[in-house]
């Protein structure tokens, strides 16, 4: 098939957003933002808090009117929550009050499915993502995987041609957000989903590498696009694999130099008052330079590395990065 | 990345001798630092409210890069023992040796 005619899912076109503000100046949160959703990819959007991610996200989903720019979804104009687009939340958005089977009814009930079918329907998503014999369970009595879970089942079972995910496993401790997106990889690539494509938000680079095929990096303020990334190697993913760990670096170095060009401009400005300082205590500025001094790296190493030396992500290196490229102790090379 | 010559000094350095460097580098390169501790020196008591460094930095910065930089600014010059800061009365002031 010729992948040529087949329009995108979703497009988004010089999007901007605006929110007005206390003070004078309105608050800027997306720029000219181009976004194309294709036919069976799994997007990511990277970026910082304060990015405008999730207003990206709500935009994308017909709950917010951007102030400009078109969004059009299968062809059409875009104009309100769409039947055909579903979002899992990242604090998972239960109603504490319905069981399990209540609260994946729900979103058919809303579209006006009969009950009947609804109940059949529902059960077939509740077995499809791991959650048979919790029925009747209430979401108090499960815990934060199980009702993330519950998340992905509400979200599917209106067989949504787009599914959208906020952050879908950063409420989640390590291991369960493990196992969660290794399933969904599993379902996704054996096709037992009903969706076509997935946008997802993140601000975890690893995690958009282990699932993602394509990576848009969101810089802030405003929100803008500032780099697409394809990942072409197949499922299933192997975070120890070593051309693994190459995206992820590739990916970080950029973003570290990135920030740390706009920091080296914005030194001089204004007598050093438009100089931004990361969020890097004394504490990780010390085990940072320390880590480096390490006989093992002797001065020189890739975030990675570091990262995985120090037991943190790596984009926990990054403000500690920027302090140390700051301060003049560390040395990053330039973006390409 | 990698260290400067000055960066694997500081790793190796232990105690006062790393403060110190610290507060070196910390002046020469911070340019904000350099900035409150000229306020502070021109002040009567070498002291002034936080709010006063953070509205003027909020004419460049949004609000949340301005806490943070400020944040991060007083955490840097406490430990460089350039300034310190009162978190009660939210006052920064020049650092006196006791």
């Amino acid at each position: 098939m010729d992948k040529q005619i087949i329009p995108p899912v979703l497009q988004l076109e010089k999007v901007c957003m605006t929110f007005a503000t206390e003070s004078e100046q309105p608050l800027k949160v997306l720029e000219d933002i181009d976004v194309t959703l294709k036919d069976g990819e799994i997007l990511g959007l990277l970026g910082r808090s304060g990015s405008g991610k999730s207003t990206l996200l709500r935009i994308a989903d017909g709950l917010l009117k951007p102030t400009s720019g078109r969004v059009t979804y299968l062809g059409h104009p875009l104009s309100g929550p769409g039947e055909g687009i579903a979002m899992v939340f990242q604090t998972f958005a239960l109603f504490p009050w319905l069981t399990v089977q209540q609260n994946v009814e729900a979103s058919l009930d809303a579209l006006g499915v009969k009950p009947d079918e609804a109940g059949r329907r529902a059960a077939v998503a509740i077995d499809t993502i791991g959650l048979k014999g919790f029925e009747h369970a209430y979401p108090r009595e499960l815990s934060g995987g199980m009702r993330q879970r519950v998340g992905f089942a509400r979200a599917t079972v209106i067989n949504p041609t787009i599914l959208l995910m906020d952050e879908p496993f950063s409420a989640l401790d390590v291991l369960t957000a493990e196992t969660l997106r290794t399933d969904f990889i599993d379902l996704w690539t054996s096709h037992q989903l009903p969706t076509r494509s997935v946008l997802m938000v993140t601000h975890n680079i690893e995690e958009a590498v282990l699932m993602c095929d394509r990576i848009l990096v969101l810089s802030s303020n405003p929100g803008r696009i500032s780099l697409e990334l394809p990942v072409t190697r197949p499922q299933p993913r192997n975070r120890l694999d070593e051309s693994f760990r190459a995206v992820v670096d590739q990916i970080y170095s950029t973003l570290t130099a990135r920030a740390v060009e706009s920091l080296r401009s914005r030194k001089d400005a204004h007598g050093g008052l438009a100089q931004r300082l990361p969020a890097a205590s004394i504490h990780q500025i010390e085990a940072l330079t320390e880590a480096l001094a390490a006989p093992t790296f002797d001065g020189h190493a890739s975030v990675t590395a570091l990262a995985s030396a120090l037991g943190v992500r790596v984009d926990e290196i990054t403000p500690v990065a920027e302090a140390l490229h700051i301060l003049e102790f560390g040395e990053i090379p330039k973006a390409p | 990345m990698s260290l400067t010559a000055a960066g694997r000094v500081f790793a190796h350095a232990a105690g006062e001798v790393r403060r110190q460097l610290f507060a070196e580098h910390l002046m020469r390169f911070v340019p904000l630092a350099a900035h409150v501790q000229r306020v502070l020196e021109e002040r009567p008591g070498h002291r002034a409210p936080r709010e006063r460094f953070k509205t003027e930095l909020e004419d460049h910065l949004d609000t949340r890069d301005a806490e943070r930089t400020l944040h991060t600014l007083i955490a840097w010059g406490r430990y460089g023992g350039v300034l310190a800061y009162d978190d009660r009365s939210r006052t920064v002031s020049r650092f006196t040796a006791l």
